[in-house]
């Protein structure tokens, strides 16, 4: 990310999110971006992901620039080179476990989708589970299954958002172990942001986001 | 710290105020459905009974009177005294007599109408000039005043000023009968009219014992006409005076009128269910974005009396609040479909303080009560499993609604219902038809849900075969049509239902709307000719060629007769326990005629035509007019003894006809082979088929030189009956297009609630990399299977509602129309679904951080 700039029209006029933001993350390393609420940690997620556009500056995921993707050329990449963890999970509550792990290959139109899935839940200890609704399913089993869901597909890029925030310490410290070991087997890069600092620790790296710029931690 | 006992009435209205403030968006769509379902409600019964009134004041005018009594002579005091203890009574005495012009050289027949004070109970007299009658038939310059008909003055060449001579007195012609209220449908057959005075008729010695006069008394009642009849016949059993209803005096246009108002109550039905299942799905919505705010009051501790006071009253304050503007938009909508609607409804739209709160003011009410009342019906289960919701929910980051409403609340929703069932019941002006509809509404139910278990199953199964493999966007349609939020259900469970009751109300309408179209038909005979002899059927077929050589003339003989036996049986004794067919079958003439050169358009129900004569010696073959015979318990196969001039006729009844329009008023109760009349003949009825310019002509011709022919020109009547026909079809018309365009709109807003879930599964599917396009082809598939079950499913099951209703309680074939109950559904489901989805397209282009936000 080179000399980012985030800007959100509002009524009393323009808000700065991200000011100056420039940031270099290598393949296959761990990053956690720690900071207070309203830092603009979540506005960082999502220029990564594509699916906000900054109001100037300059992406590159690899040798891919996302500003000079169109709407579908941006979805084709998320479904090829991204993964993403949201603190709720974000199941689809219709779609089974299986159905759910699966969504990203079926999405990149691929074959064997469900042999796949089959194999990822059972990498995350969900063999058992395959045919549950998230309805059906605990806080910790449910980012379990959101976790297979953002690594079947071998993303390059892995994008975390708090994934421990809506579980007990527990629960929340198996699951990191589960990211973090698929992590290192996958070599994807990972992007976590968090305020939890055992989470951070986790990390080879780590930068600090606060009123809109980021520093190194 | 100490706890009051409760919290303060004036803070949870507060606080019920400004939490429903809070949520103004999601309010709207709840408004909206609820202002949409009442919007219909009141405007379908306000034109209702705007239609229904007007109407009741047409009718009763076109006889007079709620009910008419003839008799030969006047009405014995104590039946006059009972009539005046239950309403009003007008009489016009009726004679036939001849009249002779000034000079003396030409006679005519005419018939002298008296009427009394009180004459005519409904409806105007237009006189020209336009003076009151008392006026116009009082003794002036020592010569009576007498109103006449205009066709008489044009064929004797009477006018205004003349003097005419009526039994032993003169008479000075004051002015022109332009319209009487009474005459219009009123098929008689004397001579053409001459209105005098009471005092006048004494100077004329006309009246004497054993003079041959009609004494028609008009009755105006507020009782209920049949409960009326019913009293009447009890307290004077053994009366023969002819009693007339209109439905009686004119069975076809009371028929149409009938089946008018039957559709219209069906489709007010079928629009309140529509309403309150807008109002049941905005409902669900509101309160289930209301959890949260529930479990957190409840966590802080507010009583769960103050919680369920917070939540009634923020129901009763926006059930109110839309009664009141969805009653207010309804009868604004009534009002202009009336302004629009013109002359259709403006003919005799009742006035006065009682009618205008009756038309407005208590429907508005209503509507209030009414919106109140559903929303809490349709709240109350919604309500009470979000208020059974756990806290603990909160801790856990979504608070969930209870899987099932606790007992008590249960009960409650159950007595609340009966109650909104009793008061809609009570409401709506069948409850008859009403008690009918809820149970189709039931059975509709129960075959939608197994439609949807089976629907569920249907999609699991594809979903995990073939036919979903590397297919994502099949496989999320599929899914969205089982899995546990599928919106299958709820969908198709308001749309299944509100488009089958709108594919049954369209195919209904559509019936009854060619039925009335129909009724008179393109090509009507525009001259009646009563009173014709056998000999004088060539003349008037020269004459008629010479005149008109494009008119086409058909004569049929008319035999009156008079019923004697069924099955050989005598019809007093037959008939003793029936008194009202009793007195029908001994007091009505029987018009028997032929078949061949029938204007009458005859439809048979039942039996069939013969192709040969009865064998010799055995009775002749007949047909019989359906309302005669069903009134008689006849049916095909009976044998009946007609008796005329001393001769008796016997006939076995091979068919039972109806007659579809209402072009000449023959009206004949049978139709026998030919040649089984021919030896009775004595007279012939006639059809002229020719313009109404020509049919003018043909009547001065006729005076001229066939003069005892009565002559009718059906123009007039025609006219009546149509106007009368028009103003109720505008009616029905007007409140299905109301109806179904209302519907549309609860439709689509029923719809747009599954918005927020769409929405989210959208942003979703594109943070995990799915195009648009291909979202949106998920969410077309999964819409055009609705679309698709909904449409075929509705145009089924609403055939199957629409055919025997059309068939039991219109009497009318409609089989025919089911392609047309197809397009509206398939339209009304596209449009609906479309219509709704069509914003979630939209705002699919929304930043989808919502995601990432946990928001």
């Amino acid at each position: 990310m080179n000399d980012i700039h985030l800007e959100y029209p509002t009524e009393s006029g323009k808000v700065s999110v991200l000011n100056n933001v420039s940031l270099r993350v290598s393949p296959g390393e761990a990053l956690a971006i720690t900071g207070p609420s309203g830092s603009g940690k979540t506005s960082l997620l999502l220029l990564l992901s594509g699916l906000q556009r900054p109001t100037s500056g300059e992406i590159l995921v690899g040798d891919q620039r996302l500003g000079d993707m169109d709407a579908d050329t941006l979805a084709d990449w998320r479904s090829e080179h991204l993964g993403i963890i949201f603190q709720s999970f974000h199941l689809l509550p219709g779609l089974t476990a299986l159905g759910n792990v699966s969504l990203p290959l079926e999405i990149a139109g691929q074959a064997k989708t469900r042999d796949r899935a089959l194999s990822m839940l059972e990498a995350v200890g969900l063999s058992h589970r395959l045919q549950h609704y998230p309805g059906q399913l605990s806080g910790g089993e449910q980012q379990r299954v959101a976790i297979a869901r953002s690594l079947i597909h071998h993303p390059s890029l892995l994008l975390g958002d708090e994934p421990t925030g809506n579980l007990d310490q527990e629960t929340g410290e198996k699951v990191l172990s589960l990211l973090f070991d698929l992590h290192r087997k996958s070599k994807s890069t990972l992007l976590l942001v968090t305020h939890d600092e055992r989470v951070a620790d986790r990390c080879q790296h780590r930068v600090r986001m606060d009123g809109g710029r980021l520093y190194e931690a | 710290m100490k706890r009051e006992s409760s919290t303060k009435p004036l803070w949870l209205l507060n606080f019920a105020i400004s939490d429903l403030r809070s949520r103004l968006s999601a309010l709207k769509v709840f408004l909206a459905c609820l202002i949409l379902g009442v919007t219909l409600v009141a405007a379908t019964a306000s034109l209702y009974g705007f239609i229904e009134q007007s109407l009741l004041a047409d009718t009763r005018a076109l006889l007079g009177g709620d009910v008419e009594l003839d008799s030969g002579e006047p009405l014995p005091d104590d039946v006059l005294e009972w009539i005046l203890a239950t309403g009003s009574v007008s009489l016009v005495r009726e004679f036939d007599t001849i009249v002779s012009d000034r000079d003396g050289d030409g006679f005519f027949r005419a018939e002298i109408l008296v009427p009394d004070a009180a004459y005519p109970l409904y409806g105007a007299l237009e006189l020209t000039p336009d003076e009151p009658r008392k006026a116009l038939t009082a003794r002036n310059d020592n010569l009576w005043g007498a109103i006449i008909d205009p066709l008489l003055a044009e064929r004797q060449s009477l006018s205004v000023g003349d003097q005419i001579e009526i039994g032993a007195a003169t008479f000075r012609i004051s002015g022109l009968i332009q319209k009487q209220p009474d005459r219009s449908l009123n098929a008689n057959w004397r001579g053409l009219p001459i209105m005098i005075s009471e005092q006048a008729v004494e100077s004329t010695g006309l009246i004497r014992p054993g003079s041959r006069i009609d004494y028609e008394y008009r009755v105006q009642t507020d009782q209920d006409l049949d409960v009326w009849l019913e009293e009447f016949e009890r307290a004077f059993p053994d009366t023969r005076w002819d009693i007339t209803t209109f439905a009686e005096r004119s069975e076809r246009i009371s028929e149409r009128l009938d089946q008018i108002a039957t559709g219209l109550i069906l489709v007010a039905f079928t629009t309140l269910f529509i309403g309150g299942l807008g109002v049941a799905n905005s409902i669900h919505a509101y309160l289930d974005e209301k959890l949260g705010t529930i479990a957190t009051l409840q966590t802080l501790g507010l009583r769960r009396k103050s919680l369920v006071g917070i939540y009634l009253l923020q129901i009763g304050i926006l059930g109110s609040l839309a009664g009141l503007i969805g009653g207010g938009i309804g009868l604004g909508l009534s009002a202009v479909a009336i302004g629009l609607a013109g002359d259709a409804f403006a003919l005799s739209g009742p006035d006065g303080a009682g009618h205008w709160l009756s038309l407005w003011l208590v429907p508005l009410l209503l509507s209030w009560l009414f919106a109140v009342l559903t929303a809490y019906v349709f709240a109350l289960p919604a309500l009470a499993r979000a208020l059974a919701a756990s806290p603990a929910g909160l801790f856990r980051g979504e608070v969930q609604a209870a899987p099932h409403e606790p007992r008590g609340w249960r009960i409650a929703s159950y007595l609340l219902l009966a109650l909104f069932v009793a008061a809609t019941l009570f409401w709506l002006p069948s409850p008859h038809l009403g008690f009918l509809f809820l149970l189709a509404v039931i059975l509709l139910w129960g075959l939608l849900e197994g439609l949807i278990k089976g629907l569920r199953r249907a999609a699991k199964t594809l979903e995990d075969s073939d036919y979903a493999d590397r297919k994502f966007a099949r496989r999320l349609a599929l899914a969205n049509l089982h899995g546990p939020d599928s919106p299958l259900r709820a969908i198709l469970l308001s749309l299944g239902t509100a488009l089958t009751l709108v594919v049954a109300c369209t195919m209904m309408v559509t019936t009854l709307l060619r039925a009335i179209e129909t009724t008179i038909p393109a090509e009507s005979p525009a001259l009646i000719l009563y009173d014709v002899f056998p000999d004088q059927r060539q003349p008037l077929q020269a004459g008629f060629e010479t005149l008109d050589s494009s008119s086409r003339l058909e004569l049929l003989p008319l035999v009156r007769s008079r019923l004697a036996t069924i099955n050989r049986q005598p019809i007093a004794e037959l008939l003793a326990d029936n008194p009202e067919a009793r007195r029908e079958a001994m007091g009505d003439e029987y018009k028997l005629s032929y078949l061949s050169g029938n204007p009458e358009r005859l439809e048979l129900v039942e039996g069939a035509w013969w192709s040969a004569p009865a064998p010799e010696g055995a009775p002749v073959f007949m047909a019989m007019e359906d309302r005669e015979a069903y009134q008689l318990g006849l049916g095909v196969g009976d044998e009946v003894e007609f008796t005329a001039q001393h001769r008796t006729i016997n006939a076995e009844i091979r068919a039972i006809y109806r007659q579809k329009g209402l072009q000449t008023r023959f009206w004949f109760e049978g139709i026998l082979e030919e040649g089984a009349l021919d030896e009775l003949i004595s007279l012939y009825v006639g059809a002229v088929y020719q313009s109404d310019e020509a049919a003018k002509a043909s009547q001065q011709w006729l005076s001229q030189n066939i003069p005892n022919v009565i002559t009718l020109r059906t123009a007039d009547w025609l006219e009546t009956a149509g106007a009368l026909l028009n103003k109720a079809a505008a009616g029905l018309a007007a409140i299905a297009a109301v109806s179904l365009l209302a519907s549309l709109l609860v439709l689509s807003s029923v719809v747009s609630v599954s918005r927020r879930r769409q929405l989210y599964v959208a942003n979703l599917l594109h943070c995990l990399g799915a195009r648009h396009k291909a979202i949106q082809q998920s969410m077309l598939l999964e819409t055009g299977l609705l679309t698709l079950l909904a449409t075929a499913f509705a145009t089924a099951l609403g055939a199957l509602i629409a055919l025997p209703v059309a068939d039991l309680a219109l009497k009318l074939p409609a089989g025919d129309l089911w392609w047309l109950g197809a397009l509206v559904a398939g339209a009304v489901s596209s449009a609906a679904l479309l219509g709704g989805m069509l914003p979630t397209l939209r705002a699919m282009r929304l930043n989808p951080a919502v995601l990432l936000q946990d928001s």
